[in-house]
This record gives C-alpha cells, sequence and structure tokens, in this order.
C-alpha cells in the first residue's frame, strides 16, 4: 500500500470524529469529491492483513449507524469487496480471519433488520391482480383470458411478506452466515441505482470467485486466488444475479455476463432452480434485446418498433385468442380423402363445456384410439358430432383383411390420431392434408405422440384397451403440461393434460 | 354556399372524414369518383388531394421496413409516391385550396420530403403548416392524426439534422425542440384513437384488429420514450412511458401499449433500484432529473393541448414499489401478448408464429425476473403454465415452467415437464438430474429418481461435470431403497449398489464434500465404522462446518462408544448450527447415555424453548416480550431451597407450559407440519426420559402433549402404551402397541416393545416373531432355547457398532 492511500485514508478515518451533526449531510455529500479515497478503502479491504483495515472497518459501521443516506450508501458500496473478503478467508481457513469485518457485516445487518422504532422489519408487497382496477388498467378492457386464471381465484390483491423477520446475531455459524449475507445483498440490491461502475465491478468479480473457485471453470477464468469451493444457497445466488443484471443493463456488459455466466454454471452444478429461474430469464432477455438491436444496422437516431398488429401477423393465423373461435378438425391419416371426411367434432366457444362434467368439474375427456372413438363431450356435443358412422368405417378399415401393409406402418405411427387444429376459414382441398398435418394443433397432439412413444412401445399397435391411457383434457384456458402419471404408483396409468387450476 | 349544402354532400363529407380517420385508403378512389359525379369540390383540388393522400399512405405502408431503418424511399422504385409526389406539386403550384386544406397539403408535403430523406425541406413544411388550424375545436377526428404526425415529423427531422449540427449549444437546442414535438406527438395521437374509438361506438363498424397503425401514427406514439431512453434519460423516460399507459386504452393502442408496458417493465426491473424508486403518479426526483440535466419533467415544460382522457386515481390500486409496479405491467402485457401468440404451425405461419413467441417470451421473463426477486414461484408458475399452449418444442419456455413448478414444490408437475424439457435435450444431464433432485426430495419416488440418474450415468464422459452428481443421486436411490427394503437379500444388493455408486462418484470428483460425506454415511450404514471414517475426515477438509459431516461424526464416534467424544463433536456442530433439532435430538439422546435422563430432559426443554422462539409467529406480538415455555425441572433447582415435594413442582410447571403451548396449538395451528412434528417428537423424547427417570406422571404430561397434537401418530401410541406397561395396565398397553402397529405396521421400535410385552405376558411363540435378536436371545432363553446364546452374539455384535440414533436420521437429499 502506498504512503499516500494511506495518507488519504488516515486523514479519512480522522475528519468524521470531529465532525459537529449539523455538518454530516455536507460532509456527505462532499465524499464523493475525495477521488483517492474509494480505491485506497478498497485496497485496505483487499489487504487483510493492513493495520487500516480495523479503523477502517470501525468508520464504515460509524456512517451506516449515522443513518445519513449518503453515508450508509458510502458503507454499502464496499459491501461486495467486504463480502469477498468474508467468504474467502473463511474458505481458505485462514487463523487471521478477519473480525472486524464480520463485525462490520453484523452490525450492518442487525441495523437493517430493524426499523426506527426498533421493531422487526418485514418486507412485503402487494401481489398486483388484474381483476383490481390499476392506475395503469380497467378490469373490464383486460380480455376473459387472464381473468378467468388465477387472478379471479385469489381476486384481490394480497400482500406477501418476502423478507424478514430476521432475528438479531451475533456471530457467524455455518448455520445463519448465508441468511446474513443474503439478507445484506438485498440491502445493497436496494440500493443499486446508486452505486458506482467500481462497486457493480467488485459485485460481478465476487460473483464469478464464489461461484468457479475449486471448479474447473477456475482454470478457464485464470484465477489464481483461493482454489477452495465456497458452499452458497440458491437465494444467496439469487441476490447475486439481481446485482448482476444491474450491472449488465448499466454499462458493466464484460465483467456482468461472465458473472451471470459463472453463476448460472455453478445453480446448474448445484441443481438449484431459483437461480437458474432468473439466471435463464435475464440470458434470454438480453438475448432477444441483442437480436433487436442487430436489426438497427448502427443506426443512431431512435428506433420506432413497429409491433405487427394482429392483422398484419395473418388473419388466418391460429392464435391463442382466437382458437376459442376455431373448429376442432378430426382426420385419420394422411392418405385420407377429400375434407368431407373430416368432420367437426364439436364446436366449443369460450371453453363453456357442455354438460357431462361431475361436480368436480373435471374437464371432459376426448379418448381417441384406432379402433374405437368416444367422444366424451356430452349430449349436446355428441349429437353435433355424429361419430357413429365414422367409427365402424374405421373398424371396418382395420379389420379388413386387404389392410395395405403401407398403412400398418404408417399406423404405428398415426396410432394416436391426431386432434387437428385449423382454421375455420381454410378448409383444406383435397391434398392439402399434409400441411394440414403439420398445422397439428401443436401442443396437444404432437406432445402426445412423444409422451406416447416414450411410454409404450413405439412399434406396438394400440388396441382399445390401451387407448384409454391417451387422454386429453382440453379447454381454452391453461393447457399446461404433460404429466405422465408415475408408472410407479398404483394410480390409473393414464396420460392426461393438466389444467392449470388444478395442480 | 352552406346553406346550399346537399344531403348527398353532406353524407359524403362524413363518410370521407371517417375513411381519413380510419385511414381506409382503398376506398378513396370510389368516393373521389362519387364526390365528382356529384360535382362536389369541382372548383378545387380537394379531390387530387384525397388521391394523393391516398397513394401516398398506400405507399408508406408498403414500405413500412425501409421506413423503419430510416432509408430513403427513391422515385424510381415507388411509383405510387411519384405520382402522389406529383399531385401534391401541382396542388401547390395552384393554390386553389382553402386554408384548411392548404394546411393538409402541405403536411403530406413534408411527409413526402421526409420519406425521401429530405429532412431540411421536411421541417421547412411543417414549419409553414398553420398547427393552430388543426387544434381548434370542433376538429374532425383525422386532424388529430395529422397533427400527430406534424409533431413527429417534424421531430424527427430535427433529429436526423443533428447530426450536421456544428455547436453544442446548437445541438441541444435541437435535441430539446424536437423532443417537445414528440411528447406532443404522442399525447395528440393518443388523443385521435381515443376519439377513434368514439366514434366507432357510434358506427360499430370495424374489429379492434382493422386498425393498423401506420408508420408515422406509431412513430408519433413511441418517440417520446424512445427518444429520452435513447439519450440514456431513464428517469423522464420512465416516466414518459407511466403517462402515455396511464391514458386509457383505446382498440387502436393496444398494440402500443404492450410494448410500451413491457418497455417501461423492462427499465424498472433493469435500472430502477428499491431505494430510487418513485410512485408512479409523481414526477421523477429531483436527483434522478439534476443526474439526466434535466430541471423539470418534459411534460410540465409542454403541456399539451387536447390531452388524452387518463384512468382514474380514484380506489384503484397504485403500485408501492419496484417490482410491483413492472409485475402489474406484464401481467396486463402478458395477457395481451400470450393471446395474440400463433398457435398455428403451418410453414407460411412460421414466421408470425415466432414472432409473437418472441414477443410472450420476453414478457414471461421479465415477469420471471420481477417475482423470482419477490419469490413468487408459484405464481409464475402458474403463468408460465399459460404460455405452453403456444410453446410446444419451445425449450427455454418449458425450462422455465419446470424451474418455476420445482421452485413451487409443486413436484409431480416439475418431473414431468423436466422430462419433457430432457426429450427436447437429451444431450443435456442436468435435465434428469433436476427431476431427480425433484423425486428425491420433494416427492420421495426412489425407483423414478433411480431411473433418471440411471440415464445421465449412462451418458459417460459427455454428462461432463454431472457424472459425479449422477453417481450421488443413484447412490443415495439405492441406499433409500435399502432402508425401505424389508427383505435382507433386497436390503443388501441396494446397499451394495450404493456403495459403488457413492464410490465412483467420490472417485470422479474427491473435491465434493457432499459426496464424500454421503459416501461416508453410507458406509456407516452398512456399518463399516471405521471405514467410513476416512470419506467423511475428507468431506470435513473440504467443508468444516458442515451440518451433515459433524452430526454423521458424532453418531459414528457414538458407534465406537467414545461417547465423550461424540458429544464434545456435537457441541461443536451445535456451534454451528445452533437451532437444529435433529442435531438436539442426538444431543438428548448422548446426554442419556452420559449423564442419565435428568441432564437430558435439560436439554429437551432447551429444545422446547428454541421450538417456541423459532416457529410461535403468534407470540411475537408488539409488546416484544416473548413468554417462554418452562420445563424447568425440580434436578435443576436447588434442592435445598425446595419445601414442595419435587414431583408437584414439576407437575405445576409442567402444568403451566402445557397451558401455554397447548393454547397455541390448539386455536392457533398454522403453519407447515412439519414444525408440529417437532414439537410432538420433542414432547416424546421429554416423556420417554422421565420414563427412564421412572416419573411417569411427568411422563403422562409430556405424552398427553404430544397427543394433543396428534392424537393417532404411531409414536404417540406407543410412548402411551409404554406408559401403560410401565404402571402395569398390559392389557392396555397391549391395546396401544397394537393401535400403533396399526398405523405403522413396520416400525421396529413398536415391535420390540410388543414382543417384549408378549413374552413378558408369556405368550413367548408370538413374541418371537416380532423381537430383534437381543429381544429374540431373552425369548429364547427364557424358554431354554439352545439358539439363545447365537441370538446373543448377533445382537452384541451389532449393538457394537450401532449409534446413539440411527445413521439414516441424517436426510438423504440431493
Amino acid at each position: 500500500m502506498l504512503a499516500m492511500d494511506q495518507g488519504v485514508v488516515e486523514e479519512w478515518l480522522s475528519e468524521f470524529k470531529t465532525l459537529p451533526d449539523s455538518a454530516v449531510s455536507t460532509y456527505a455529500a462532499s465524499l464523493k469529491d475525495k477521488g483517492a479515497l474509494v480505491p485506497a478503502l478498497y485496497k485496505v479491504i483487499r489487504e487483510n492483513y493492513s493495520d487500516l483495515l480495523e479503523p477502517v472497518c470501525h468508520q464504515l459501521f460509524e456512517f451506516y449507524r449515522s443513518g445519513e443516506p449518503q453515508l450508509q450508501r458510502f458503507t454499502l458500496q464496499f459491501l461486495p469487496e467486504l463480502l469477498w473478503s468474508l467468504l474467502s478467508v473463511s474458505a481458505a481457513r485462514d487463523p487471521h480471519t478477519s473480525g472486524c469485518i464480520e463485525a462490520l457485516l453484523l452490525g450492518i445487518y442487525n441495523l437493517e433488520i430493524v426499523d426506527k422504532d426498533g421493531q422487526s422489519k418485514v418486507l412485503s408487497f402487494t401481489v398486483p391482480s388484474l381483476s383490481k382496477p390499476s392506475v395503469y388498467h380497467e378490469p373490464s378492457t383486460i380480455g376473459s383470458m387472464a381473468l378467468t386464471e388465477g387472478a379471479l381465484a385469489n381476486h384481490g390483491l394480497s400482500r406477501v411478506v418476502y423478507s424478514g423477520p430476521h432475528l438479531q446475531r451475533e456471530t457467524f455459524t455455518a448455520q445463519n452466515r448465508f441468511e446474513v449475507l443474503t439478507f445484506l445483498l438485498l440491502c445493497y440490491n436496494a440500493a443499486l441505482s446508486y452505486m458506482s461502475s467500481t462497486s457493480l465491478q467488485s459485485l460481478c468479480q465476487l460473483s464469478s470467485r464464489v461461484c468457479i473457485c475449486g471448479y474447473p471453470r477456475q482454470q478457464m477464468r485464470r484465477y489464481k486466488g483461493i482454489n477452495t469451493r465456497l458452499t452458497v444457497t440458491s437465494e444467496f445466488l439469487v441476490q447475486l444475479i439481481t446485482g448482476i443484471h444491474y450491472a449488465l443493463c448499466n454499462g458493466e456488459v464484460d465483467l456482468g455476463s461472465k458473472a451471470l455466466d459463472d453463476v448460472l454454471y455453478r445453480a446448474q452444478l448445484e441443481l438449484f432452480p431459483e437461480a437458474l429461474l432468473v439466471g435463464n430469464a435475464i440470458k434470454s432477455s438480453l438475448h432477444s434485446a441483442a437480436l433487436k438491436s442487430n436489426n438497427k444496422e448502427g443506426a443512431r437516431s431512435i428506433q420506432v418498433e413497429i409491433t405487427p398488429t394482429s392483422s398484419r401477423i395473418s388473419r388466418n393465423a391460429v392464435t391463442s385468442l382466437s382458437i376459442r373461435g376455431h373448429r376442432w378438425k378430426r382426420h385419420d391419416a394422411v392418405d385420407l380423402g377429400s375434407p368431407d371426411e373430416l368432420m367437426d367434432i364439436s364446436e366449443v366457444d369460450e371453453g363453456v363445456w357442455p354438460g357431462g362434467a361431475g361436480p368436480d368439474m373435471t374437464p371432459p375427456t376426448i379418448t381417441i384410439s384406432n379402433s374405437v372413438t368416444t367422444l366424451n363431450l356430452g349430449a349436446k356435443a355428441m349429437k353435433k358430432c355424429r361419430l357413429g358412422g365414422r367409427t365402424s368405417k374405421d373398424k371396418d378399415k382395420e379389420a379388413g383383411p386387404l389392410m395395405p401393409g403401407r398403412a400398418a406402418s404408417e399406423n404405428a405411427e398415426l396410432s394416436v390420431k391426431r386432434l387437428t387444429l385449423t382454421s375455420s376459414q381454410s378448409v383444406p382441398k383435397a391434398g392439402a392434408l399434409t400441411s394440414l398435418t403439420r398445422t397439428a394443433s401443436a401442443v396437444f397432439s404432437r406432445s402426445f405422440e412423444h409422451v406416447a412413444s416414450g411410454n409404450a412401445p413405439p412399434s406396438s399397435n394400440h388396441t382399445a384397451s390401451e387407448a384409454g391411457r391417451y387422454s386429453c383434457s382440453l379447454q381454452e384456458e391453461g393447457l399446461a403440461y404433460l404429466s405422465p402419471a408415475p408408472n410407479h404408483t398404483q394410480r390409473s396409468p393414464s396420460i392426461s393434460v393438466h389444467l392449470g387450476s388444478d395442480l | 354556399m352552406a346553406s346550399r349544402i346537399s344531403f348527398t354532400q353532406a353524407r359524403l363529407e362524413a363518410e370521407l372524414e371517417r375513411y381519413r380517420a380510419e385511414c381506409q385508403w382503398d376506398k378513396m378512389p370510389a368516393i373521389v369518383e362519387q364526390m365528382q359525379a356529384a360535382r362536389i369540390h369541382e372548383d378545387d383540388d380537394y379531390g387530387t388531394l384525397l388521391m394523393a393522400e391516398a397513394l401516398l399512405e398506400e405507399c408508406l405502408l408498403e414500405n413500412m421496413d425501409l421506413l423503419r431503418r430510416s432509408k430513403p424511399l427513391v422515385d424510381k422504385t415507388q411509383p405510387k409516391l411519384c405520382k402522389a409526389k406529383g399531385h401534391l406539386n401541382t396542388i401547390l403550384s395552384r393554390g386553389r385550396l382553402t386554408p384548411r386544406y392548404l394546411n393538409e397539403a402541405l403536411l403530406l408535403m413534408a411527409k413526402v420530403h421526409y420519406v425521401q430523406g429530405r429532412y431540411r425541406d421536411a421541417q421547412g413544411m411543417c414549419a409553414r403548416v398553420g398547427l393552430e388550424e388543426l387544434t381548434q375545436d370542433d376538429q374532425p377526428t383525422y386532424h388529430l392524426r395529422l397533427l400527430a404526425e406534424a409533431f413527429v415529423i417534424k421531430g424527427l427531422s430535427l433529429d436526423h439534422q443533428t447530426l450536421s449540427a456544428v455547436s453544442r449549444v446548437r445541438l441541444s437546442e435541437k435535441e430539446e425542440e424536437s423532443l417537445s414535438c414528440y411528447l406532443r406527438a404522442c399525447d395528440a395521437a393518443l388523443s385521435y384513437l381515443q376519439e377513434l374509438d368514439k366514434s366507432a361506438k357510434t358506427i360499430l363498424l370495424h374489429s379492434p384488429s382493422d386498425i393498423e397503425l401506420g408508420y408515422f401514427l406509431q412513430a408519433a406514439l413511441q418517440s417520446a420514450y424512445l427518444c429520452l431512453l435513447h439519450r440514456g434519460h431513464l428517469a423522464q423516460g420512465a416516466h414518459q412511458l407511466r403517462r402515455v399507459l396511464r391514458v386509457v386504452e383505446s382498440r387502436g393502442s393496444q398494440n402500443f401499449r404492450k410494448s410500451a408496458a413491457r418497455k417501461l417493465a423492462e427499465v424498472l426491473l433493469s435500472s430502477v433500484s428499491e431505494d430510487s424508486y418513485w410512485p408512479p403518479l409523481g414526477p421523477p426526483p429531483s436527483a434522478w432529473l439534476h443526474r439526466e440535466g434535466a430541471a423539470a419533467s418534459k411534460d410540465a415544460i409542454y403541456p399539451t393541448v387536447k390531452p388524452p382522457q387518463r384512468y382514474s386515481i380514484e380506489c384503484c390500486f397504485c403500485p408501492q414499489d419496484v417490482v410491483e409496479e413492472a409485475i402489474l405491467l406484464l401481467l396486463i402485457t402478458e395477457s395481451m401478448a400470450s393471446g395474440d401468440a400463433v398457435i398455428s404451425r403451418l410453414p407460411d405461419q412460421a414466421e408470425a408464429r415466432q414472432t409473437s413467441l418472441q414477443d410472450a417470451t420476453s414478457v414471461y421473463d421479465l415477469l420471471t425476473i420481477g417475482m423470482v426477486r419477490r419469490g413468487q414461484y408459484a405464481m409464475l408458475s402458474e403463468c408460465l403454465e399459460r404460455a405452453m399452449k403456444f410453446s410446444f418444442n419451445e425449450f427455454h419456455l418449458w425450462h422455465q415452467l419446470g424451474l418455476s413448478l420445482m421452485a413451487a414444490r409443486k413436484g409431480v408437475g416439475a418431473v414431468s415437464v423436466f422430462k419433457e424439457c430432457a426429450r427436447m435435450r437429451p444431450e443435456d444431464p442436468s435435465l434428469p438430474l433436476l427431476a431427480a433432485k425433484v423425486c428425491i426430495d420433494q416427492l420421495h419416488w426412489i425407483k423414478e429418481a433411480e431411473a433418471l440418474s440411471q440415464s445421465v450415468v449412462s451418458m459417460g464422459e459427455e454428462a461432463g461435470e454431472f457424472l459425479p452428481k449422477a453417481y450421488l443421486a443413484l447412490g443415495l436411490c439405492c441406499s433409500l431403497q435399502a432402508s425401505d427394503a424389508s427383505l435382507t437379500t433386497d436390503r443388501n444388493d441396494f446397499n451394495k449398489k450404493a456403495l459403488n455408486a457413492l464410490k465412483k462418484a467420490h472417485s470422479l470428483d474427491p473435491q465434493d464434500a457432499q459426496i464424500a460425506m454421503y459416501l461416508a454415511l453410507q458406509l456407516a450404514i452398512v456399518r463399516q465404522v471405521s471405514a467410513a471414517m476416512e470419506p467423511l475426515q475428507a468431506a470435513l477438509s473440504l467443508c468444516g462446518d458442515d451440518l451433515h459431516s459433524l452430526h454423521l461424526l458424532t453418531l459414528l464416534l457414538s458407534a465406537q462408544k467414545h461417547h465423550r467424544h461424540a458429544l464434545d463433536t456435537l457441541n461443536l456442530a451445535l456451534g454451528q448450527h445452533p437451532d437444529n433439532f435433529n442435531l438436539l435430538f442426538t444431543k438428548v439422546k448422548l446426554e442419556e447415555v452420559l449423564l442419565g435422563p435428568a441432564a437430558a430432559l435439560h436439554t429437551c426443554e432447551e429444545m422446547l424453548q428454541h421450538w417456541q422462539n423459532r416457529y410461535d409467529v403468534s407470540r411475537s406480538s408488539p409488546s416484544g416480550r416473548k413468554p417462554s415455555i418452562h420445563l424447568t425441572l425440580p434436578d435443576f433447582q436447588d434442592t435445598s431451597t425446595g419445601s414442595q415435594s419435587p414431583s408437584s413442582v414439576a407437575l405445576s410447571r409442567l402444568e403451566a407450559a402445557l397451558s401455554e403451548v397447548s393454547d397455541l396449538s390448539s386455536t392457533r395451528r398454522h403453519g407447515p407440519t412439519y414444525i408440529w412434528t417437532i414439537l410432538e417428537r420433542i414432547w416424546l423424547q421429554a416423556g420417554e426420559l422421565f420414563m427412564a427417570d421412572s416419573r411417569l406422571k411427568e411422563a403422562q404430561f409430556c405424552i398427553a402433549e404430544a397427543s394433543s397434537l396428534f392424537p393417532n401418530s404411531h409414536s404417540v401410541l406407543l410412548q402411551r402404551g409404554r406408559l401403560a406397561e410401565l404402571r402395569g395396565h398390559l392389557d392396555e398397553a397391549k391395546g396401544l402397541y397394537d393401535e400403533a402397529l396399526a398405523m405403522h405396521p413396520t416400525g421396529e421400535r413398536i415391535l420390540v416393545h410388543t414382543g417384549r410385552l408378549l413374552v413378558k405376558t408369556g405368550r413367548v411363540h408370538l413374541g418371537e416373531k416380532v423381537l430383534p435378536w437381543s429381544g429374540l436371545g431373552e425369548a429364547l432363553q427364557s424358554r431354554d432355547s439352545n439358539q439363545a446364546p447365537d441370538c446373543f452374539l448377533t445382537a452384541l455384535e451389532l449393538e457394537a457398532s450401532s449409534p446413539v440414533r440411527p445413521f439414516t436420521v441424517i436426510p438423504r437429499e440431493l
């Protein structure tokens, strides 16, 4: 450490002590003019053995305790560096423990977990709901889609606690260490807008190091500090990612994206869903932003974003919204004849399913098999469907001795008849069936086949008894994902599409 | 003149105005023809003006992409533009139009100049337009459109010229002027769209999708905030975004609102931290404005003539926090974006599908960023589920859904989603492992987890750094199955497989403390106690304060009968994990062995206090002082001062404790079940200790306390049975044991006690069926069987390596 730096720090240490209370805020405002001070303080924190470390930590705590926001932020800017110092020392089993850093961090923590009156602070937030009017919307203008969901189920605004109450801590233990550090990062993140780029860089470095030390990736990053693995928790990583996100979007692109990759690397190895969720989301949103800016062709002036209106998308395109007005078509095989042979299963509007549903409102099931097609849509829909003729024809085909070999081989592929969704105004002409197949209403039918082939021997012809396995419940909303009933439980071996609401 | 306007003319004029408001350019030629047929506007060039407008606008619609990229339209390739320009030149040179229509012609000419890249000329034309003409009351709706376009063309022209501006002062002047144009353009455009809605309501002709905004209208709507954000003025940009989003939605503004809301959410989440947040209805804080070099927010400086209607601020939700606002905006956006997502998979709609998917994905990504910050995993998973209907084979959204379900602890859903993800990306080893983790930790689907981890194991080298983890998962699955197995051969098989897998994992990644610890645990379970020490040491040197490692060390020491060392280790572990009940239960057992039941009871009391401090939220009332449970027992009091009989003191204190705890347990028993299970176990432990100390009355109170929590739990029934047995009520005890067995037919301890009781009551043969080695030995001995010594020997061997609590109390989790 240079003597000059030492001088700057020593001066800083002495001047605050003599400051009258009335001058604190002007002093706080003047701190940012001391250009050499912050780098010198970073040096003190990095050099663990410096004699100045203890008085510096003490002073930083005094700043924090003063309650003056600018002084508190002055202290907070060193938080990433202090965290790294603490974690690396404890990982290296350095007998020279950084007691004063621990004390400073615990001190900040104990100040932050209580409010002005000394009561435990509880951080909560209101979960917005579209069913309540807000300064930005009127529930009546929001499509019924969003409102039929959970929004209405738990209508009204609920307030949830996302941090606190926390207990006062006198010492760090293995049990509370990450609880304290996570909370401190939460405080740091709350003040991100006030943090200098040096501090953001330090946060990115902290994140990278915490996540890769001791792992093969450390070589890749050419970091030569400690090489023992540090324990982390998912919540701690989530807080790091929040800070990295800010850094990434506010000037620290290089360090930020490196740090994000490193945290994601670790989160993946640790199988931490929370950190992976937010990390993936940030990565994906940066990716799409990059795609957009690629289109910009170096434009200096602003780029108007031309949003394709729905009419420009294509009037024929089936969207989630328009799907309600669409008809469900069913067809058996690609070599089927004219469109007349395609028939409506039913036209259900606004997701109200006719009759049949039990008291628990289980959605109706369409069970499709090669030989028997049963539609459980209730009497009203059945009338519309008139499936009788079709079904017997099907049977004839299957049972007939003249079944062509090709059809037999296709049978496996088409063992599950597809539910094909087409736009109602474009009834396909003969020959257009291949493209119709491609239209295959995506999520439902294809995923079926995949699940089907995954669970049943692909070559087997599906018999009527097997047919019961493939059932799908369609509803305009919340069509979620396939959940093959686990074969190790005694539950019915059906594969069903679960709907959002009952999960 | 005015009085002689014919009915036809009035009708035609109204129709014209409507078409011009609604930008129905294709209708123009026909109506111009009708107009000429009716000999209206014969004496001026209005018809030509209309044709010029229609041609120009159609040309602009066709060249949206070039416009967006600020590429000038060239005469050669744009016949419509050429024609329109010709018309306009004729009109302007003839000068036969009334001022109102002349204004319109000038504006159209400005547009032509702009799209052809002559920005200075465009600006000049704009300067000649009498804007007051367009802002008067009772103007036709399309004039608001023209107003918006006039402002935005002026602003954009100024912006394009800043490139050539030399002086800094001049530059910032121009920048400021263009910004003021954008702000006005935006308000005018929003008013226009609202007016359009109003007129449409009376006519009711078009469905919302028919409204297609031209380039200049879109530019008018977006330029103000885009310009502010582009210049790095985040606070002012966010403020402008809020202003436009506060404007009541109209049919035409939906798409614009969608992107504006997303933009605002993006700005809030990426650049506004909690401490710097300011509420949506107020202007940005002066500190922010100051940083951006502005004195006040722009809307205060440039008030609008005709402001659009805004949402009421009365009795509605107004966000108080940055994430609240972002999530609100994103939910609004999501309701639109997910509705517009193209599901159809026709090849010719692939591009539309891709665009709408990207659109929706970006909304879900932002929603994820916001909700994870607030830990709202359940709500997030519901949102992502909604995205599934258009996300066929879209890995990212499926992956995110799986992760959100896992984080929300909706295990069943998470597993099926991860399996689907693994189908999409079979090369990614993390996906089956995530599913396996859910299976092991949340669902206890061990077979499923085994298959999943096996699939990663069989990837071999391909699995990269995940391979050790896969072996670990496999090992844990086998180990857990061994514990569940009822046949010895099965158990041995599983244990062997577990050990092999864990050894492999450890050899692949000796740096992994968790793997080393589980290897040690598995060795301990198969009673290779000294062999277990080696990997355990490795684990502890990697992570010295690990809870499970220290706990295992304690149990191993106790298995070697080094009880004193075990207790020391345990205290070390408790120093690092003071609130861990699992450790505390081990401590109780150790103390019972080492120091006797009375000392152990002291720890039980501590545990009760811990429990109350930690889980009894109802007690942390504003008064601050937490009343504690008193299980202070006579043994720990100075006996000389005791005037009451010890048991009565204990009794009264226990009663007090009892009422205090049961008060909350009966009336306010909420929170997760496991915290109540812990309490039950503490009471039962205390009860056992009292029984060991032959203090049946106290034991009864403890057991009663436990049974008030879970009256039918098998452990409660077992202890009640033991108490009855100790009191000599053997029939009652038998009944209770039977009940306990009915609840938990394989419960080892229940079987032991039942067996002993059976032997005691002379039904030795029946007892033999359920007793363990030592008990069996006793039973056999009691009828002088010569197999008894063998049994005792086996018992002794097992006893020699058995810890104070089974090794399996250490949770096996991935």
